[in-house]
């Protein structure tokens, strides 16, 4: 139960953030796939850069989490390999690429 | 140092010993790209020189020069006299330790310098740095070009990255500058030609050159920014310098050709499709894992990669990898502009090792695009790999290392056992996981026996012995032919290589069709093949002659049958030569020599000439030259055109039309959008065909919104605006069919491809007639067809389909004007029954031949100096196709044919007319008629009473036959076939061959015969030749048959290019006197070499008067 409480408690702290991230999820999503045009100009993976940039900054996670974070991926894309579905998997590798971004950021900035 | 340091640093310097696990038996490492010394002293001798007399009629070499320093070191044990497999075994650990040495003092300099603090990276790293699979690609052709990079690349770090820590004086910038040029000079990547492989290293030298600047400028060190470019321009200067005996040459070689050697690379896109090829597996996540290497994914038997791919343990292991170089962030003690720069390097080497590869990938497109010369890193992964795996192993090293130093802080017992323990742990982890390192089996990734570890049988060895002694100045022609197609030479006991097994032993003059060759070079070469399988002894005589080719060896260990490389087999080419009377003169082994009758001379001097635009006269013997225009000085025997068929290729276009989906229609709000797009990005300057094509795009993109229109019952206003632009586009295009005959490169070509494009309009709307509900819509329809049969007639009267192979459009240059024999081979002419019909068109006027044995011969034909148009008439070509015959094929009964006289190159067109009213099963196939294998099939569609008219190009380039496939087989097929049923369901079945018969003009004019003078030529080294020349009467040519170079030059004489690729000098001086002939580009490796070693005592004198006064 404590574990529970934690999570809501980390949950209620940054609602506000969360919420102003799904929403620019959202937006954005609908942008990219459904105004004519955009969706042809824009590659869908900008939004999706976009979307990692804009969590980076207004979260600014430590080091530790971002590693934790990076680790949870591999073992994502790990199952994936196993199971041969490493078409999947290889977007996992662009969301570890600017993981690996952020913590250079994170290093840079003394954090 | 401890017991301990001392006892790891040997156990990893041992693992240098791993080669000596790679030569079971006699085995040695040759084949591939793996080019070794097995006869140093002609090799080396050879590699000095900037003309190489190795393979085929001599090449520019000055790229290549560079490797000189690798193949000494290859040379080393050999002129100690070990073995072939012992010098390997030497050479091949003298790398490994060299790559291991590099890595571990590159952490030795850091831990030195302070800016380490764990104490098992210097292990860790040189496993890491020596042992993976970018390194394992490596070994599989023993790359030691690419070995000698990865060893400097570790050495120069050691030289920069401790600037980051420490000031910059003047001193050390030159010092460092100069010590840097030395690494690179002796680990140099094997020359120019491989500058490409440096591609790692400069963009880690770019990133450091970078990162320091930045940390610099925070800090307002500017003058360390002044001191770190001195360091980079002592470095530059200095490399120039000390390689200047290959920088010279190259520059004036090579480098003048980048141009060139880009469009022989298939242009920007051709390269480009290249890098994308090999980029297909290198994803982020594959390269984290340190995979990604391209042979792994497309090759079913590759030794290895599977189990790395499919093994859930191994699959495991691999992402440990990445864990660990995420887990680098945490390190805190280690210093930070260090690991930023470390952190930095990672990603940036990341995006370049990836290539044209999601999500980056159109990034690297770009730099391929617009910054001048990148395109030399088109093999991405190869040429930037190793800096990614070389940092990527670094932090990984960091990680382990830093793991264990936390396991000795938090074990509270046993504190000394943890590390040795843990350490040992992940070593063996880390070796066994590198598994096929141990066991060797890595050279065999062909899916059929070839390997690049082979026995070398005893009698090549004996044989290339022999030929250096009797060899001199002469030349063999290896047999049986390479496979015309993939030129490599096979053996059976394995060798696989583009490069002949004998340029490993330096012996010169190797003739074979190797991709080596020049185009003209190769047609002579295959020409002579041809003759010798055609046991044609007259053209032998004279190609042999012409080529300088005094020998001839047959191979009977030619591996012939090797799945898609098929050649000749070598017992049916012994009976050829036993034909033309070549006297054997000796046996090796497996490998016979023939000796040819007569002189053959490489340096002729002759009196004759004749004037050929393209091709040989057949009838030139060897005191005869061909010249491409005509010279002043020497009078010409023959004036020779061959004639171009500029309609036959019109005959053999196969078009494929394809309807774009329209996404918008119309009537849609956004199609104005799409329309102003479509304004803004049109390419402004369109050239005629351009302009033609864009117009057939646009009409076609039309007929698309018209069906689309229709089908979904859009308001008429939108059908009949869709029917307005279509007509308006097809007006337009209407008036550029009267220009073609004038303005385009091939009209026939154009006409006829156009008007394929005309008909499958036509059968698209007339389809969207019968559908069309309403009688408006079908009126729309109506119109548009009208305009395009208009259009299709004015194509028609460019050329007309049904009179193709009868009427045959050349182009004839004549080098004079005056009267010409023209003579057509008969058996170019394909199967046409009668000769009678034979007759040709030239201003309107018709002329009849006279047959004779193998020619149709127009004498007196009056040409005017330049183009000439010609119409060939000929009688219809008659089917090849033989009696359909009925066989079980795969359950299913066929009705077979085959092609009489099929031959290899031919071009042939299968036509009929089909339709299907029995079975979904029906279909037809093209296979060689050995064996029920198709190469091009079919199925038709149930059709009921719906014919369709088929055609189909049958040709080497549209049906894979191997090349020695005695015949083509078509073949209709279905489970409940029979004949009544075949002969219902196909009409008109018929294969004609598509000639482009040989047309030859030959003027002969009478000149008095001039003896020519007695040559006697001195070789004093490969680029450098003195001709003896006795009693010169008259004006002559000297002839060398080399490849035709403006670097070869004469002491007197006028230099031309001869017998279509040989170097002719036309000298007009009588009597008795010597020429020099030389290949001047040596001066610039001499020069170079002087330059290069006073540059080198100079800079280590430098570096000595430095240290002097650092002391």
């Amino acid at each position: 139960m404590r574990i529970f409480r934690n999570i809501f408690r980390l949950y209620t702290s940054h609602s506000q953030k969360l919420t102003q991230l799904f929403l620019i999820f959202v937006i954005l999503t609908m942008l990219l796939v459904y105004v004519p045009f955009l969706n042809i100009i824009i590659s869908p993976f900008i939004g999706f850069v976009f979307v990692l940039i804009v969590w980076y900054l207004m979260f600014s996670p430590a080091t530790k989490w971002i590693i934790l974070i990076a680790v949870i991926v591999l073992l994502v894309s790990f199952s994936l390999t196993i199971f041969e579905l490493e078409m999947f998997a290889e977007n996992f590798g662009a969301i570890l690429y600017f993981l690996f971004i952020f913590l250079f950021v994170n290093k840079v900035r003394g954090k | 140092m401890s017991k301990s340091t001392v006892l790891f640093t040997l156990c990893i310097f041992l693992l240098s010993l791993i080669p000596q696990l790679w030569f079971p038996g006699n085995a040695i490492l040759l084949g591939y790209d793996n080019v070794f010394p097995l006869a140093p002293t002609s090799f080396l001798y050879d590699r000095i020189y900037s003309w190489s007399w190795l393979i085929g009629f001599g090449s520019d070499q000055s790229a290549i020069q560079g490797s000189l320093l690798i193949h000494l070191i290859d040379s080393v044990p050999h002129f100690m006299g070990f073995s072939d497999q012992m010098s390997q075994r030497i050479v091949f650990s003298f790398w490994f330790f060299m790559l291991l040495f590099s890595a571990y003092f590159f952490v030795f300099v850091l831990e030195k310098n302070k800016l380490i603090k764990t104490s098992y990276a210097r292990y860790f790293f040189p496993i890491f740095y020596a042992l993976n699979f970018y390194n394992l690609q490596a070994w599989w052709i023993a790359e030691r070009t690419k070995f000698s990079l990865l060893v400097a690349t570790p050495l120069i770090l050691c030289v920069l990255v401790p600037l980051l820590n420490t000031q910059l004086t003047l001193k050390k910038a030159i010092k460092n500058g100069i010590v840097c040029a030395f690494i690179l000079t002796i680990f140099n990547g094997g020359g120019w030609l491989g500058f490409s492989l440096y591609g790692g290293l400069l963009v880690l030298i770019f990133i450091f050159y970078l990162f320091y600047s930045i940390t610099r400028v925070r800090s307002k060190l500017y003058l360390q920014i002044v001191l770190l470019h001195l360091l980079f321009l002592t470095f530059g200067i200095s490399f120039i310098l000390f390689n200047a005996y290959t920088i010279l040459p190259f520059l004036s070689a090579t480098l003048s050709e980048y141009g060139s050697l880009i469009e022989r690379s298939g242009g920007i896109e051709g390269i480009t499709g290249w890098t994308r090829y090999l980029s297909e597996n290198t994803s982020i996540l594959n390269l984290l894992r340190l995979q990604g290497i391209p042979d792994w994914y497309d090759n079913i038997s590759h030794p290895y990669a599977n189990s790395y791919l499919r093994n859930p343990f191994l699959v495991f292991v691999s992402f440990l990898f990445p864990v660990l170089l995420f887990c680098s962030f945490l390190l805190k003690k280690e210093n930070k502009r260090l690991m930023l720069f470390l952190f930095l390097s990672s990603f940036v080497t990341l995006f370049f090792t990836a290539g044209i590869h999601y999500p980056f990938g159109e990034l690297f497109a770009l730099l391929m695009k617009y910054v001048p010369g990148f395109l030399i890193f088109r093999s991405a992964i190869y040429k930037f790999g190793y800096s990614y795996w070389l940092v990527a192993g670094l932090l990984m090293s960091f990680s382990l290392s830093g793991f264990i130093d936390l396991l000795r802080r938090k074990v509270s017992e046993g504190k000394e056992l943890v590390a040795p323990v843990f350490f040992i742990l992940f070593v063996l982890i880390i070796l066994l996981y590198n598994y096929p390192f141990f066991n060797g089996n890595f050279f065999h990734v062909d899916p059929h026996y070839a390997s690049s570890r082979v026995e070398l049988p005893v009698y090549a060895r004996d044989f290339s012995e022999w030929w250096k002694q009797h060899g001199r100045g002469q030349r063999v022609l290896l047999l049986p032919q390479l496979n015309n197609d993939r030129h490599f030479e096979i053996y059976q006991w394995k060798y696989l290589s583009l490069n002949p097994v004998l340029a490993n032993f330096g012996n010169t003059g190797i003739i074979e069709n190797t991709v080596l060759l020049s185009p003209h070079e190769n047609q002579l070469v295959v020409e002579l093949y041809d003759a010798i399988n055609e046991s044609d002894k007259k053209n032998v005589e004279r190609l042999t002659s012409l080529l300088g080719i005094k020998y001839v060896l047959l191979r009977f260990d030619f591996a012939y049958d090797y799945p898609g490389v098929e050649t000749d087999n070598p017992y049916e080419v012994a009976k050829k030569i036993e034909n033309i009377s070549l006297k054997k003169i000796k046996e090796f082994g497996r490998w016979y020599v023939y000796e040819l009758s007569g002189e053959k001379p490489i340096v002729r001097a002759t009196t004759t000439a004749y004037v050929s635009d393209s091709g040989l006269l057949e009838t030139q013997s060897s005191d005869m030259v061909q010249l491409s225009e005509i010279p002043e000085g020497i009078e010409v025997s023959d004036f020779v055109a061959h004639a171009r068929c500029i309609s036959c290729e019109a005959e053999r276009a196969e078009v494929g039309v394809v309807f774009p989906k329209p996404r918008i229609l119309l009537d849609s709000r956004l199609y104005q959008i799409i329309e102003i797009r479509d304004k803004l990005f049109k390419k402004r300057e369109l050239s005629f065909e351009e302009q033609l094509f864009m117009y057939t795009g646009e009409s076609l993109k039309y007929a698309a919104q018209l069906k689309e229109l229709i089908e979904r019952d859009k308001p008429e206003l939108y059908i009949k605006n869709a029917r307005d632009k279509y007509t308006e586009i097809l007006f337009s295009y209407s008036e550029l069919i009267d220009e073609i005959p004038q303005r385009s490169i091939n009209p026939y070509l154009t006409a006829v491809t156009l008007q394929d494009y005309s008909h499958a309009q036509v059968v698209f709307l007339n389809d969207l007639v019968l559908q069309a509900g309403k009688k408006n819509q079908q009126a729309v329809l109506e119109v548009i067809l009208g305009q395009l049969d208009r259009n299709d007639k004015k194509l028609m009267k460019i050329i007309d389909r049904d009179s193709f192979t009868r009427e045959k459009v050349y182009s004839l240059s004549a080098p004079v004007a005056g009267t010409y024999v023209v003579s057509i081979k008969k058996d170019s002419l394909g199967k046409i029954g009668s000769y009678q019909g034979v007759s040709m068109e030239l201003d309107g006027k018709s002329l009849t031949p006279i047959e004779t044995e193998s020619t149709m011969r127009f004498d007196d034909i009056y040409l005017e100096q330049g183009d000439n148009t010609i119409v060939l008439h000929l009688p219809p070509q008659e089917s090849v196709l033989s009696v359909a015959t009925r066989e079980e094929h795969a359950g299913r009964a066929c009705y077979l044919s085959t092609l009489d006289g099929y031959g290899f190159g031919k071009v042939y067109s299968l036509d009929f007319s089909v339709k299907n009213n029995f079975d979904p099963n029906f279909m037809f196939f093209v296979d060689d008629g050995i064996r029920y294998e198709p190469k091009l099939l079919g199925y038709f569609k149930v059709s009921g009473e719906q014919k369709k008219q088929q055609r189909y190009i049958l040709s080497s380039d549209t049906v894979a036959l191997s090349k020695v496939a005695k015949t083509m087989r078509v073949g209709f097929c279905s489970p409940s076939l029979d004949e009544e049923r075949f002969k219902e369901n196909v009409e008109n079945l018929r294969v004609i061959e598509l000639t482009a018969p040989d047309i030859t003009a030959v003027r002969s004019v009478y000149i008095e015969k001039v003896d020519s003078p007695t040559i006697r030529v001195e070789e004093k080294n490969p680029t450098d030749f003195v001709v003896h020349v006795e009693k010169a009467a008259s004006p002559f040519l000297l002839t060398v048959s080399s490849r035709f170079s403006h670097a070869w030059k004469a002491s007197e004489g006028t230099h031309l290019q001869g017998n279509l690729f040989q170097n002719v000098w036309l000298i007009e001086r009588k009597g008795t006197y010597d020429l020099s002939i030389h290949y001047s580009l040596q001066r610039f490796v001499t020069y170079g070499a002087f330059v290069s070693v006073s540059s080198v005592v100079s800079g280590i004198v430098i570096l000595y008067l430095l240290r002097k006064k650092e002391k």
